[in-house]
């Protein structure tokens, strides 16, 4: 489509230029402007309306010329319309004259600003380009024949539906697409959308016959369990039966720790991404630590911590000290926080992330239990005590508050009670009785998934993975096999963590220290390490406490 | 009443409260009280007569029942019906689904919008990149070299549906 002045001569004299159009105005604009009151026929796109703007001034001095059916009814429009009726959708008057008036011949200007330069241009709206192709008929049936004109914001939200593993596939579809999802941006806001979508567990487990110690992850969302896609691979180190278990943290953003004595590594099992992290000198090596790691994530600095809590020596009670490594920050080094003497870890209890601190269960020599809180941002710590004086609790976020659950037998009856505890003022330490689940035929133990009210409790049970629940609102209760593995390859499952699934790359945030290795694929996963730097301050730090 | 004009000239007659879902009708309406009938109709340029029939339909269904989705409680079963109404509702085939995403985008009606976009991301979730390409038209500007290096490892991955 191409712009020609030079109408017909009896076209000159029935056409008006429209001054100080909207920016946004178009050809079909115009044409119904005058189609509403019956001045036009009824328009065909780009016949009779042609918008003109000056290149030079942006889109703010636009014009437009309208062709009209006979002189009589632009006579007509010119009278009633000019500076009297506002055009539609705007508050500014409709400005009108002649296009071409006798003595010239050429078109008008429509300001004192100088004549239309050559570099004036027709311009095309993405509103014709979809018309046009509404008009093919090969467009026909189930086709997303828009799609480029659907705007990205539509499209960031039809992607921040998608599960994660749809994401990563889409990302081969376009350059324009890849980009839109890598972004920092996205990944946060498809991570916020996850949360309540859906959730996955990670497990970590041994497959008998190889020898191996293997993570698989599930996923799957609440309500259908019957697409679960479980993938598992190996680790990147060669595993003997010899080797230490490993355990798993809490989950942050859909990152998980895993851990022993003397090896961490960051992992999004999702994204199959794994950053490992340098060994510790801060801890002196005995035998049977007891270690428990907590992941946390600092909004502020947009940092994840990880937090090591160790056992001062080896005697039993001799107290924990802690260590702080920021993955995020330019320096990747673990630092020697303190040391909280009279408590150890209850490792079997993971901690817990929730609104900036990780909370740990500790015990003293007394059996007493206590929850030690560790603010992610401020690296303050704080003691927190539990509503009864008792031992075996357990740790739940449940709407984004930290609750416990304790379990107890039952007075009358061979049946186990448990009670709810959410903390309402964390400052003051007060405690909330929620409910009593009565009834228990299950221990309660990690990892408890917490969704609309329901507490649910993953178990391995033989070689299948077991899922109970519990409504905290009516009371009802129900059982479910998530997985099972039967005939295959028998795998005993160490530890079971709930875990969201995230687009959140541990690699990326590595790449923002000044230490750290080339990327290797690795049995199919990325995989990265952290080199410890050879500055002094983490041994410095040691020998200070 | 409100007179919503589509791109091929069709006329819609809605009464004012109904077409009020939509944001920029309201703003418009607003902008333009004590005016004249002229200033009642607004002009949907870029949707076709099929679309604001379609969301005609949603707003009246919607606007049957405001009260209700105010006590959440109550109305358990009516909200189940509505659920039920919305997927019937947004059945329909991929480009329908488009034109809805851009009249609920122009109009401002987020809930249209949401459920709009919630439908293709049904449709789109379980396809290949090379299907979406396809639906969506778009030339797959990736070099050969350059598609390995973006997604070596969803090839590599040991995908499993063994225990299933």
């Amino acid at each position: 489509m191409c712009y020609d002045m030079s109408l017909f001569a009896d076209e000159q004299e029935r056409t008006l230029q429209i001054c100080n159009l909207p920016s946004w105005a178009d050809e079909e604009y115009l044409g119904l402007c005058f189609y509403l009151f019956h001045a036009v026929p009824p328009y065909l796109p780009g016949q009779h309306g042609r918008i003109i703007w000056n290149e030079q001034e942006g889109c703010s001095s636009s014009c437009g010329f309208m062709t009209f059916e006979t002189r009589i009814a632009a006579e007509r429009i010119l009278r009633l319309y000019n500076g009297l009726v506002t055009m539609p959708g705007t508050k500014i008057r409709f400005c009108l004259k002649w296009a071409f008036s006798k003595s010239e011949g050429t078109p008008s200007q429509h300001n004192s600003s100088g004549p239309i330069k050559s570099s004036c241009y027709l311009r095309r709206t993405p509103v014709q380009f979809i018309n046009n192709e509404k008009k093919t008929p090969e467009s026909g049936t189930s086709i997303l024949s828009t799609a480029a004109e659907i705007p990205l914001d539509a499209i960031e939200n039809i992607m921040l539906r998608l599960p994660v593993k749809s994401i990563r596939r889409f990302r081969g579809v376009c350059k324009a697409w890849a980009s839109l999802m890598s972004g920092p941006d996205f990944i946060y806001r498809h991570l916020e959308n996850q949360r309540s979508i859906c959730n996955g567990i990670v497990a970590l487990g041994r497959i008998n016959k190889k020898q191996y110690n293997t993570y698989f992850f599930s996923d799957y969302s609440m309500e259908s369990i019957c697409c679960i896609r479980t993938m598992h691979f190996k680790f990147p180190h060669g595993f003997t039966h010899t080797t230490p278990s490993y355990e798993i943290s809490n989950s942050c953003n859909g990152l998980v720790c895993v851990y022993n004595e003397n090896f961490a590594s960051v992992i999004n099992p999702t994204i199959q991404e794994t950053v490992q992290l340098p060994k510790s000198l801060n801890f002196p090596k005995h035998a049977n630590n007891e270690v428990s790691v907590g992941l946390g994530y600092d909004d502020c600095l947009d940092t994840y911590k990880i937090v090591r809590m160790m056992k001062h020596n080896i005697t039993v009670n001799s107290g924990i000290r802690y260590e702080v490594m920021d993955l995020g920050s330019a320096n990747c080094n673990w630092r020697l926080l303190g040391c909280i003497t009279g408590y150890r870890v209850v490792s079997l209890i993971p901690p817990v992330f929730v609104h900036g601190a990780i909370y740990w269960l500790i015990s003293n020599s007394d059996l007493q239990e206590a929850i030690f809180s560790f603010d992610v941002r401020t690296e303050t710590v704080r003691l927190i005590s539990v509503p009864e004086a008792r031992t075996s609790y357990n740790l739940i976020v449940m709407e984004e508050c930290l609750c416990i659950l304790y379990v107890y037998k039952s007075p009358i009856g061979r049946t186990k009670v448990a009670n709810l505890y959410v903390l309402e003022d964390s400052v003051n330490c007060e405690w909330i009785k929620k409910c009593t689940i009565e009834d228990i035929t299950i221990l309660f133990i990690s990892p408890i998934l917490n969704c609309d009210g329901k507490i649910f409790v993953t178990l391995a049970r033989g070689e299948s993975l077991e899922q109970h629940y519990y409504d905290t609102e009516n009371g009802s209760r129900g059982k479910r096999t998530v997985l099972s593995c039967a005939s295959r390859n028998l795998i005993r499952l160490e530890s079971i963590r709930a875990c969201t699934q995230s687009l959140v790359s541990p690699i990326s945030y590595l790449q923002r220290s000044n230490t750290f290795s080339p990327i290797f694929h690795l049995f199919g996963q990325k995989w990265a390490t952290v080199f410890p730097t050879s500055n002094s301050s983490s041994s410095r730090s040691h020998h200070h406490i | 009443m409100i007179t919503l004009i589509s791109s091929d000239k069709r006329k819609f007659h809605v009464l004012e409260e109904v077409a009020n879902q939509s944001l920029t009708i309201r703003d418009v309406i607003e902008d333009r009280r004590g005016r004249r009938r002229a200033d009642r109709i607004i002009l949907v340029t870029n949707i076709n007569s099929k679309i604001p029939e379609k969301v005609i339909v949603y707003w009246l269904r919607h606007f049957l029942m405001p009260e209700e989705i105010a006590h959440a409680s109550m109305s358990h079963k009516k909200a189940e019906k509505l659920k039920k109404w919305e997927a019937k509702f947004f059945d329909t085939d991929i480009d329908t689904l488009n034109d809805l995403i851009l009249a609920a985008d122009s109009l401002d009606i987020p809930s249209l919008f949401d459920g709009a976009c919630e439908k293709v991301s049904d449709i789109l979730k379980n396809r290949s990149a090379e299907e979406v390409g396809e639906i969506s038209k778009i030339e797959n500007e990736f070099t050969h070299e350059e598609e390995e290096e973006e997604i070596p490892s969803e090839n590599a991955w040991v995908w499993r549906n063994e225990f299933a």
